[in-house]
């Protein structure tokens, strides 16, 4: 009962929590944050293949496909490798989010790449956010090395 | 001999009438609103009267919300939320700095300099997008990105989870406010986000005279002030008791940034930016999105000449004021502009 009051006091003020990832088809040729040229895109597993321990590209332009979008506000996606893994984006100043429709697509991305620990902590609450199982979580013991995006931005290709 | 008298006469009239129009202007403002003058305004534009300062609609709500409200503040204060430990909400949105911070631009994490100018978060429970460039449809959404943003307080909300849940005094907060002991994102920025609605200005000299102290304002300022309900043409952009319109336009200051254009991609918002509330203007320069403009006297003389660069509103003309009347724009200013609120700083937990 009083849990229910809270909710609707805060519900009667507008405030109830909706973070949520922008509308969008994220068709070819939309694009987020900076507008991006296509031109003179490398793929990101050729960027990758020269990244070694605490190395970073601080200017480039990437090629690759999205595998996962944040499905709470669309703050970060994550992008296909060919090993298997995959490289973790986010948007520069947190300007700027993608639609969960961008999931699968093609993109250029201009921005940032190098490869970083990403901490228990964080890979348990991306985890959390994509609602992943109480036991999924809880394995989660190792902190992990990520090929890490900083992005200006965004462009849907294909 | 004749002439004379004619003269005598003449000058005696331009004096009476002279007094006359003063006494009139104050008459007129003293009255009701209703019988104010027509503003000057474009034909496309939606203007509203200016008026008293208005109560935050938390207000209302203040008891019901009260814990709510603490725990924002708290938060709000509190440096755990940056990646540093240094840097808090506050650390750019000074209470006695009228809740700005008095920089061109904002410094964030190990020094890094902001792209943009910090605003005020007086009256901003009233605007409809958040962030010189509107990219935040509410104010919970834009408590999110200083916090996650590497230039500003380089956190990442996990971390921010991680330090507070360790706080005991944080879950009795959370629980007080929200029922019970969960700590999230979600509950952080909306506690933020009810605290800031609770910052507003405090009555100007202006809200002193409409509420019936005549002489709250000098003859300068009255002036003024029918000067930007007419012939500074203020009143396209700045109307209603809180001097904005809540809309976006490129005033011509825009330089190089985007701005509104980044939001929305349509060509006709390129280079706009937020109408900024003109409560306390005098109190949180330096002004306009980049903090670039340093000189409040130099900003009126570039809206007076409208010579800025292409792709300005349209609302923006040539406005032939004279200096007096400069002046009498800015004493207006300074008579909607007061000191900020008295303000307790929370007691931030161990």
């Amino acid at each position: 009962m009083k849990k229910l009051f809270f909710t609707l006091v805060i519900a009667g003020l507008g405030f109830i929590a909706n973070a949520q990832p922008p509308a969008g088809d994220a068709k070819p040729g939309e694009w987020y944050g900076e507008k991006v040229s296509t031109e003179g895109a490398v793929d990101l597993n050729d960027v990758v293949k020269k990244l070694n321990g605490g190395s970073m590209f601080p200017e480039v332009k990437i090629k690759a496909k999205i595998t996962e979008v944040c499905p709470k506000k669309g703050c970060w996606l994550k992008l296909e490798l060919e090993d298997g893994e995959t490289a973790m984006v986010k948007m520069k100043d947190y300007g700027f989010f993608l639609p969960l429709a961008a999931k699968g697509k093609t993109v250029i991305i201009d921005g940032e790449v190098n490869l970083k620990t990403t901490s228990v902590a964080e890979l348990k609450h991306y985890a959390e956010d994509a609602k992943k199982t109480k036991e999924e979580i809880d394995a989660i013991k190792e902190p992990k090395k990520e090929v890490k995006v900083m992005a200006k931005g965004i462009v849907i290709v294909e | 001999m004749k002439k004379l008298f004619v003269i005598f006469l003449f000058s005696g009239l331009v004096v009476f009438s002279l007094s006359f129009s003063k006494k009139n202007l104050r008459d007129i403002y003293s009255g009701p609103v209703s019988d104010w003058p027509a503003p000057f305004v474009d034909e496309s534009v939606k203007w509203n009267e200016l008026g008293v300062l208005p109560e935050s609609p938390v207000e209302k709500q203040r008891d019901s919300l009260k814990h709510v409200i603490e725990l924002g503040k708290t938060l709000f204060f509190d440096t755990r939320l940056s990646g540093s430990g240094k840097i808090s909400c506050a650390t750019c949105h000074q209470p006695a700095l009228n809740w700005a911070d008095g920089k061109e631009k904002s410094i964030g994490h190990e020094g890094a300099i902001n792209k943009r100018n910090s605003p005020t978060i007086q009256n901003s429970w009233f605007y409809k997008r958040l962030f010189w460039d509107g990219r935040s449809s509410d104010l919970q959404d834009q408590a999110f990105a200083p916090i996650n943003s590497e230039t500003e307080m380089h956190s990442e909300m996990p971390d921010v989870m991680r330090k507070l849940r360790k706080v005991n005094s944080y879950k009795e907060l959370f629980k007080k406010a929200f029922g019970d002991e969960q700590i999230d994102p979600d509950r952080l920025t909306e506690a933020i986000a009810v605290f800031e609605k609770t910052i507003v200005s405090r009555k100007s000299r202006f809200d002193n005279f409409l509420e019936g102290n005549k002489k709250a304002l000098t003859n300068s300022e009255l002036r003024g002030l029918h000067l930007f309900r007419t012939k500074a043409k203020c009143m396209n952009c700045h109307s209603g008791p809180l001097f904005t319109d809540n809309q976006f336009h490129n005033s011509g200051f825009s330089g190089n940034d985007d701005g509104y254009y980044k939001v929305t991609h349509k060509e006709e918002d390129m280079g706009k930016f937020k109408t900024p509330s003109l409560r306390d203007v005098m109190k949180t320069g330096p002004w306009m999105h980049d903090g670039l403009q340093k000189d409040m006297p130099s900003i009126i003389e570039k809206f007076n000449k409208a010579d800025l660069p292409a792709g300005k509103d349209k609302l923006i003309q040539p406005l032939g004021l004279t200096k007096r009347e400069k002046n009498d724009l800015l004493a207006f200013l300074h008579a909607i502009s007061a000191e900020p609120l008295e303000f307790q700083k929370p007691d931030l937990p161990e």
